[in-house]
């Protein structure tokens, strides 16, 4: 089995161990590249069909297209969505320029918490990879959380064996990350080998520019880039030296930004 | 042994692609030996870093007025680059033209262990790292004797900060021949042993100006060229797909699961075990539809759905062996048994026992012999072990399983114990046995059992 096989088969194996453990499961879909591989796999673990709700947060400032990628493919892939959003923070005139930390835990932390409490989720999968950032970078496949959703960095549980830590004490839910050990470099072949539809936000348009990671409009910046299809993408890759999230501004708010941000319950 | 030879020279192909499966390598030793640093400075010289990355270590260090620091590459955390210490394990990988690699760093503290046998289970080759002024020490003890529980079996030797003691020779050497002695009990494979300094990149990924006596490979050179065997057993064919869930999505009732070991194939004639049940495989089912017209067998590490001839009652925790080879479920288990929780295991508790999807409760029976991993000395008929002590021992589950001998079928020998929600330690099968307990205590006393 080759690289990309031998994480395909990992990764379904997850997804089905995480069905069968977490009752109320849910599935967290971003839009992007990695979550839409993720929810490729969950077809593919459960013979074309996706037995529980995805959700999308929706901070009402994502780039437009994204939405209406969203609403077709929900159809077309026929599964239960769920959109969360934090209304009241909302209302409230929360927006990045009140710090894109606190936009970030309000529109996406607590929007997530919200939508967990409502429909009593126990679980949620999500398509995080290690090599995205520093703080995923030390993530468990199976991850709790407390009932305040915080994350006990400095005593994670032992995983080894392929065996995960599946029993909890009532109140905690849990994080599973089926796409961890991935890499950026083995999500674009993945989705070259499967032809798997991406929204066109990742190929270069006629001004030269393209996403590399997607997220909220004002946070998110396109990189310079001719690539339009998978297969330009992955040699533009192969070459690059950049980082994937450098276009994300919430990154760069704090030398430590997205591990603050994480542990107090942020994807 | 001779610290320059290469025991194996290979056919490593010459140009690495993004298919190839990356070597994966994991990096133990006691603390402040050095771990982190090697990583960086391997990344770093093989022009492996982002530019941001190192621009964004170079403001952290200012931040904190210190020189520049490798091991921030890895130790991403705050409370990690805080204390100047690694906390969990995390992986990065790294590509030469020659192969792909995927590194995995392990913290050094005791405290920590079971982040660093988290990170070492998975990797076919470890490099110890031993600090050249501080010599060998208690983790780098227990780090390889670990090694050799979890199933790794090839290590390479990493003597580091050589530039602390001059780049002399003899020290090389006396830590060479002590270590090589600790691990001649052990059962494992020192392909090389690489004097280096992680600091100035001596002998990593550059050979040394500084030792022109060290005539063998710089790391680096090892590295891409090392193959690991894989020591060939008749069970190899045998199969064994425990069974992870049941769908009924549709009309199908698909049967699903990993292959653990061995080969499958539509028309073969399975047994389900542990009551015993034929069927023979009907189908093997997947999605999209393009997937299944092709898919006919399948293989170890193949995750499958397969149907069914016959409706047996099957559920998870099963398993599906071939009809002609089942092995017989057992009720006692001998096993190495390592402790990673506070709270010793003790013999008056039940745990629940985890072997891939089976899950049992299960008694410890009899403590054989622990062995104190701080120390390397046994402790003879003990009631308890202790965190971080491993023990011969001698389980009982509730209800009879399908598991294997470690060293036959490795990912159907080796399991952990739950200590209510906590994975609390972690073992490997030496031996089972259905019959009753007095009948193994007599049979075992005539056997010798493996010594590790």
């Amino acid at each position: 089995m080759d690289q990309v096989s031998t994480l395909e088969e990992e990764s379904l194996y997850i997804i089905r161990e995480a069905y069968h453990k977490i009752e109320n499961l849910g599935m967290l879909w971003s839009i992007g590249k990695d979550s839409t591989v993720l929810m490729w796999l969950t077809r593919k673990a459960f013979f074309g069909h996706v037995p529980f709700p995805v959700i999308h947060i929706d901070t009402s400032f994502k780039i437009p297209e994204m939405i209406a990628y969203r609403d077709r493919m929900a159809e077309e892939w026929d599964f239960n969505l769920i959109v969360g959003q934090n209304t009241e923070a909302l209302k409230e005139g929360m927006d990045y320029t009140k710090g894109r930390l606190n936009c970030c835990s309000a529109l996406k932390t607590a929007a997530l918490k919200q939508v967990i409490a409502q429909h009593q989720i126990d679980g949620i999968l999500l398509g995080i990879r290690h090599d995205e950032e520093g703080s995923r970078s030390k993530e468990r496949i199976f991850s709790s959380r407390n009932q305040a959703f915080e994350w006990d960095i400095k005593d994670q549980p032992p995983e080894f064996w392929d065996t995960y830590r599946t029993d909890f004490p009532p109140g905690d839910h849990v994080r599973v990350h089926p796409l961890l050990k991935w890499s950026e470099l083995d999500i674009w072949p993945y989705i070259e080998r499967h032809n798997i539809p991406l929204i066109d936000l990742y190929f270069a348009n006629a001004d030269g520019k393209r996403y590399r990671s997607l997220g909220c409009a004002p946070c998110t910046s396109p990189i310079q880039s001719h690539a339009r299809s998978v297969r330009e993408i992955i040699e533009e890759l192969e070459t690059i030296k950049s980082s994937e999230r450098a276009g994300r501004a919430q990154d760069q708010e704090d030398l430590h930004a997205m591990e603050k941000l994480r542990l107090a319950g942020y994807m | 042994m001779d610290t320059n030879t290469l025991f194996q020279e290979t056919n490593a192909s010459p140009q690495s692609n993004s298919k190839e499966t990356p070597l994966k390598l994991v990096i133990v030793g006691h603390v402040d030996h050095g771990k982190s640093t090697f990583i960086g400075r391997m990344l770093y010289d093989t022009d492996s870093i982002e530019p941001e990355k190192l621009d964004k270590i170079q403001r952290i260090c200012k931040d904190q007025h210190k020189p520049f620091e490798f091991a921030f590459l890895l130790d991403a955390l705050e409370e990690e680059q805080l204390q100047g210490i690694t906390i969990d394990t995390t992986q990065i990988r790294f590509k030469t033209p020659k192969r792909p690699f995927l590194i995995i760093d392990t913290p050094g503290h005791k405290e920590f262990l079971k982040n660093m046998v988290t990170g070492a289970a998975n990797a076919s080759l470890a490099l110890v790292l031993i600090d050249a002024l501080e010599g060998i020490q208690e983790q780098s003890k227990r780090h390889s004797y670990l090694l050799s529980f979890l199933g790794i079996q090839h290590i390479m030797v990493l003597v580091n900060k050589m530039d602390l003691i001059q780049y002399e020779e003899n020290r090389f050497n006396e830590i060479c021949e002590e270590y090589t002695n600790f691990l001649s009990t052990l059962d494992i494979n020192v392909h090389q042993v690489v004097p280096i300094s992680a600091l100035n990149g001596d002998n990593i990924v550059f050979p040394s100006m500084q030792m022109p006596w060290y005539t063998g490979p710089t790391v680096l050179s090892f590295l891409e060229t090392f193959q690991a065997t894989e020591p060939v057993v008749q069970a190899q064919n045998f199969l064994r797909l425990p069974v992870q869930d049941v769908y009924k999505f549709d009309h199908r009732r698909i049967i699903t699961g990993r292959i653990e070991n061995g080969n499958l194939s539509v028309g073969d004639k399975i047994k389900v075990l542990p009551l015993g049940h034929e069927a023979t495989i009907q189908s093997i089912e997947a999605w999209p539809d393009s997937d299944s017209n092709i898919t006919t067998s399948a293989t170890t590490g193949h995750t499958v759905g397969i149907t069914l001839d016959y409706p047996l009652f099957i559920e998870r925790g099963n398993v599906i062996v071939d009809s002609q080879y089942a092995p017989q479920p057992a009720q006692y288990l001998w096993a190495n048994l390592f402790w990673m929780q506070k709270a010793p295991a003790s013999m008056e508790k039940r745990y629940k026992l985890k072997l891939g999807s089976q899950e049992v409760s299960v008694f410890i029976q009899e403590i054989k012999r622990v062995l104190k991993t701080d120390t390397m000395t046994f402790v003879s008929n003990p009631r308890q072990i202790a965190q971080f002590d491993t023990a011969e021992v001698l389980l009982r589950v509730e209800r009879p399983i399908i598991a294997d001998n470690f060293h036959e079928i490795s990912r159907t020998g080796r399991f952990v114990l739950v200590d209510e929600y906590n994975v609390a330690g972690g073992g490997v099968v030496l031996s089972t046995n259905p019959l009753i307990a007095d009948e193994i205590v007599l049979e075992t006393e005539s056997i010798q059992l493996s010594d590790r």
